[in-house]
């Protein structure tokens, strides 16, 4: 019983790497719902190498932004 | 409305300080150096021809990006429609490896600085330059226009007849390579780079 108990926040808040890097790409396109929003906060908050990733796609985005502009 | 200062006609000098910074977009989008110098050519004599057009409602710049912008889709929708796209996966199933069966990641991401501290080593803009240029052409086609063009997926839906999600995958698909591409010594930080 007390697992059952569990499972709906488990399954509502709770999601994978995969899912949180998917979420991590959607965001660079466009806001994310709230429910998005906060599956993915609650995960980058657990998770370290997901919040490398997110470093990784905020790198990438600032560097094709720098490699347009530089020589400036 | 009238405005206070009228500007001063456009010479030609001041277009062709900006074909550096065309070119580098061009370049990006097009990866071949002679259809990009053709191109840019190209918007420069239409931007001059038509200067009038121009009132200084934005930057010079921003102007001209916006001309390179619409030849770029227009060769675009012309390849796309002369060499129509191989059925694109729908999803992410080719990312299956990528992630274990309970959706972790299989190789752990390395640990990465800071973005503003990671792009203001040559070394590493270098080798995302390097990654993006090994994607597959269309991909790389989607994911630049987004990211250097700054179309929005919405534009990018419209101008090249891609439906929402299809888009998103595109630009999912480039990212999740190029930071594969990238894990190969690219995040290290400065002085560890291969």
């Amino acid at each position: 019983m007390t697992q059952l108990a569990k499972k709906p926040d488990d399954g509502v808040v709770m999601i994978t790497c995969r899912q949180a890097s998917i979420l991590m790409s959607k965001q660079e396109d466009m806001p994310l719902g709230r429910v998005d929003q906060l599956k993915l906060k609650v995960h980058l908050a657990l998770c370290k190498y997901c919040r490398n990733v997110a470093r990784q796609f905020a790198s990438i985005r600032l560097a094709m932004q720098k490699l347009r502009d530089r020589d400036e | 409305m009238a405005k206070a200062t009228a500007i001063a006609p456009l010479d030609f000098t001041q277009l062709a300080e900006q074909r550096g910074y065309l070119m580098r977009i061009a370049r990006l989008e097009l990866r071949d150096e002679h259809l990009a110098e053709d191109m840019v050519s190209d918007v420069l004599t239409q931007a001059f021809e038509h200067r009038d057009a121009f009132r200084g409602e934005c930057s010079l710049r921003t102007w001209l990006t916006r001309i390179l912008k619409n030849r770029v889709v227009d060769l675009l929708r012309k390849q796309w429609r002369e060499q129509p796209l191989e059925p694109m996966l729908a999803g992410d199933e080719d990312f299956d490896s990528l992630f274990d069966e309970s959706g972790h990641w299989a190789q752990v991401p390395s640990n990465t600085p800071d973005p503003s501290e990671l792009c203001a080593q040559d070394s590493f803009l270098n080798a995302v330059n390097r990654c993006v240029s090994m994607l597959p052409k269309r991909i790389a086609q989607v994911f630049v226009l987004r990211e250097v063009l700054g179309s929005d997926t919405k534009e990018i839906c419209e101008d090249l007849g891609l439906t929402t999600s299809n888009v998103w995958v595109q630009l999912y698909r480039a990212r999740v390579m190029l930071r594969l591409c990238l894990e190969k010594g690219g995040f290290a930080p400065d002085g560890a780079t291969a």
